[in-house]
């Protein structure tokens, strides 16, 4: 896949794992993992970019004796998500569409059948003029 | 390994970024190794798990690129100093006392600076901010100028570029000579140096201006929408160049030549020189005007409405000769 679109797909995936409420990042690779092979360091610029762009924000919580770092889902996030399934629709009636003329036996040429016949014409025509 | 060793050696792999972020970066790994080890794995089984930390500098580092404006680094390598960009960028300028300027591409990578200051002659002020890559030398208080100081190597800048930098170039230099060649995809280019020769060779801009007040202009292989080449003394020559909308070359004293040029309003003026070259296209095109005092001149002066193209050819003290090849 375009190593553009798989990381803005990436994002999304991401922002789907908090959608049922705030994580961690070694819960959210395991969470990922169901779907996609990443690695935690594809994860960590892809955490910075959302919360940078506004799509989660993070705070800390103590857990074990230690201040975790988790991550929430914004409503900027939230309109990421809207935004991907509503550009998915219209990717998906694409795809239907690629798929199904990829699927069709081919037609004879067109255009050579065409071209023979305006010549043919032509010679008609010509001739009638003689 | 362990834990501390991990995470010494990913920092040290990724030293130059800022702290701040080299903090996140720690606390982001330390944090996925205290949460695999209280789900039941034991470090080593974890640490295994995980790339190793220069596998993980290397993918950061590649994600980065873009991502984030940095503040500016620099760094010593043997005996050059290197100064480099970290974020996109979309403005680079480099201006310098008594340097001469050479610029190279690259393939990929940020943009970057070679040069070496000296203690105690060379100050420089280097910034990154917000896209733009700006590098300012000057020469501590009155530098008595020694001509000879030119071949030495210290008095070179080097400026590496990424082949496809799409933004706006300005440089600047006074007493130094400034070469470019291969940058293809420039939106802006401003070049200018007070006493030294500039040559461009195989590169293209939207908009090019080059000033040279006392040395020669030569460009090679230029192409983009606009040029300006302007020397106050010297000669301007441009060879393959291509400007459909405006090509102008200009100087006071010295020649100026166009060969097997493209353009759709042409200018070639100077006061003392012969004024020659030979445009790719049709005469027909052209609405021309021609002028020289004292000399020879091949042009027939011609204005018709429906002609939609310009030369413009003037000299006071030189002949004109230029030819048009279709």
């Amino acid at each position: 896949m375009d190593v553009q679109r798989k990381k803005g797909i990436l994002e999304v995936c991401v922002l789907a794992v908090l959608k049922k409420g705030p994580s961690y990042g070694y819960l959210i690779i395991r969470e990922l993992e169901r779907c996609v092979d990443i690695s935690e360091s594809t994860l960590y610029p892809i955490l910075k970019r959302l919360e940078q762009g506004g799509s989660l924000e993070t705070y800390r919580m103590e857990y074990n004796g230690r201040m975790r770092k988790y991550y929430r889902l914004t409503q900027g996030g939230q309109r990421k998500i809207d935004a991907f399934l509503d550009e998915w629709d219209e990717l998906r009636t694409m795809y239907q569409f690629v798929a199904e003329q990829n699927a069709r036996e081919p037609e004879p040429e067109a255009g050579v059948v065409e071209s023979t016949e305006i010549f043919a014409n032509r010679d008609r025509l010509e001739g009638e003029e003689e | 390994m362990k834990r501390e060793e991990y995470l010494k050696k990913l920092k040290y792999e990724l030293i130059d970024l800022p702290a701040e972020d080299l903090e996140q970066i720690e606390d982001y790994y330390e944090e996925l190794i205290y949460d695999g080890m209280e789900q039941g794995y034991s470090e080593e089984e974890i640490l295994a798990r995980l790339e190793t930390p220069e596998e993980v500098a290397k993918k950061i580092r590649a994600e980065y690129g873009g991502l984030v404006v940095y503040t500016a680094k620099s760094a010593s390598r043997e005996n050059t100093q290197e100064y480099e960009s970290s974020s996109l960028i979309h403005t680079v300028k480099v201006e310098t006392e008594n340097l001469r300027i050479r610029v190279r591409t690259v393939e990929e990578g940020p943009v970057r600076v070679f040069f070496k200051p000296k203690e105690g002659r060379d100050v420089v002020t280097f910034e990154e901010k917000d896209g733009v890559f700006s590098f300012l030398h000057e020469m501590k208080g009155s530098v008595h100028l020694n001509w000879l100081n030119f071949l030495w190597d210290d008095n070179i800048l080097v400026l590496e570029l990424p082949m496809n930098y799409a933004g706006t170039l300005c440089l600047r230099t006074t007493n130094g000579t400034i070469k470019a060649a291969g940058l293809v995809n420039l939106a802006v280019g401003e070049i200018r140096s007070n006493n030294g020769t500039i040559r461009m060779e195989n590169c293209q801009a939207g908009r090019l201006h080059v000033t040279s007040n006392n040395a020669r202009i030569e460009l090679s292989n230029v192409r983009g929408a606009e040029l300006e080449a302007s020397a106050g003394n010297g000669l301007v020559s441009a060879k393959e160049c291509s400007f459909p909308e405006k090509l102008s070359l200009q100087t006071q004293n010295g020649a100026v030549s166009g060969r097997n040029v493209i353009s759709d309003h042409i200018s070639m003026q100077t006061f003392n020189g012969v004024v020659s070259g030979t445009i790719i296209g049709n005469p027909a095109d052209y609405n021309i005007n021609s002028t020289t005092r004292n000399g020879m001149n091949n042009l027939e002066n011609v204005s018709e409405p429906g002609r939609t193209k310009t030369l413009l050819a003037k000299t006071h003290n030189g002949r004109i000769q230029i030819e048009f090849a279709m």
